[in-house]
């Protein structure tokens, strides 16, 4: 099945998140490959929002460092990094409608009996 | 009524006073809005099955057994074209007699189109199966609700509904629209005694059909492992069917059969 088939109604820019941010990073980190997981951050760090691209300058710098000189790279900086950027999607609200779910709304047995009396038989 | 405000009983009044069909599948394996036990079996299914079904057949248990079935047979029978339209029927565990299996019998797929166009004879159906998944293919497309029994008395019912998928429009995307949530009871004490004895007598109607069949499948198995027809005959019981031509054959399950194609064999036959 394609990607366009499973998530046809998700915007592309969220589409975008979920899959090349949150879903390569996390691959990438759960299989050791901190590298990778550097290179995935930077790139994605790239395509967001100016203001979060600004709030993020330092880590972005200490990304190309890590980048740069492999030696840098250290588990707990990423996990920072990737708690910082998590948090500030958060506050940009995009994951705010997967969030949401529908309003419970309750009706009982009781209730749809009551309809159901006007049922003819 | 329009809109969100309808719920599942509004449907039904729309099906019984307006000639629709409502296929209703209840399900508990499986986890929708609210937090569910996530059980196959024994969280009431049938029970909220059988409310529903009292509710809309005039509050009478004596219809609610009448308009019950266990197997696609009796469904054929209790929906005979020209009979009174039926506010609602029960198919109970359709898994058991309809499951889910690669290549779909031709008696169910018709018993799917059969349905489709029975409209005058029964108004809603409702289904109880473990998991939508469960049951045989042609049937899952009918079901329009599914109500999530979540555990023993709480359900919630969502609305299996269809959008476009504009880049591929031959190719409809289903999704699930959350109607409500609500809480029923256990059934009175001598109905559930009384269902109790009918689910028993409906399932030693199946039962027969199965001994025999695993009383095949159990020499077969045993064929398999004595390869070699010298170390001693099998004994298996198999139908006896009218070829024309005046002959009869004797139908004996594949596994054996791929096994003597071409070859000789020696019967004793015997009245099972």
């Amino acid at each position: 099945m394609s990607e366009g088939r499973k998530q046809p109604f998700i915007h592309p820019f969220n589409f975008y998140i979920v899959t090349y941010g949150v879903e390569a990073f996390h691959k990438a980190f759960v299989e050791d490959r901190y590298i990778d997981a550097v290179q995935n951050l930077y790139v994605f760090v790239g395509w967001l929002e100016p203001e979060i691209q600004e709030r993020l300058k330092n880590e972005i710098v200490e990304l190309e460092m890590m980048m740069m000189n492999p030696r840098l790279v250290n588990v707990a900086k990423l996990r920072r990094i990737q708690l910082k950027v998590s948090k500030l999607l958060h506050e940009a609200g995009y994951f705010t409608q997967a969030k949401a779910g529908p309003p419970t709304r309750i009706v009982g047995l009781e209730d749809m009996a009551k309809k159901l009396e006007r049922v003819k038989t | 009524m329009t809109g969100v405000e309808r719920d599942l009983a509004d449907y039904f009044l729309d099906a019984i006073n307006n000639d629709y069909l409502i296929t209703v599948l209840i399900t508990s394996h499986t986890q929708g809005k609210i937090k569910s036990q996530n059980l196959p079996f024994g969280v009431g299914k049938t029970t909220l099955a059988w409310w529903l079904n009292y509710y809309m057949n005039g509050r009478d248990w004596e219809l609610v057994f009448q308009r019950s079935v266990y197997n696609p047979y009796d469904l054929v029978r209790l929906l005979k074209p020209g009979t009174e339209r039926k506010n609602a029927a029960t198919w109970d565990d359709v898994q058991a007699t309809a499951p889910a299996e690669s290549g779909v019998p031709r008696a169910l797929r018709r018993l799917a189109n059969f349905l489709t166009t029975q409209r005058p004879e029964v108004a809603c159906l409702i289904m109880t199966a473990p998991n939508i998944n469960s049951i045989s293919s042609p049937l899952r497309k009918l079901v329009l609700f599914e109500v999530i029994v979540a555990e023993r008395g709480k359900y919630e019912v969502q609305k299996i509904v269809y959008h476009k998928n504009f880049k591929r429009p031959l190719e409809d995307i289903g999704r699930l629209e959350y109607l409500h949530e609500g809480e029923f009871s256990p059934l009175p004490e001598y109905v559930l005694k009384r269902y109790q004895e009918w689910r028993v007598k409906e399932k030693l109607k199946l039962y027969p059909a199965l001994e025999t069949e695993m009383y095949s499948y159990v020499k077969m198995r045993e064929w398999e492992k004595a390869e070699n027809i010298e170390e001693g005959p099998i004994t298996l019981q198999a139908p006896v069917i009218k070829a024309g031509g005046g002959r009869y054959w004797v139908q004996i399950p594949q596994e054996i059969g791929e096994k003597l194609h071409r070859k000789k064999v020696q019967l004793a036959i015997a009245r099972a």
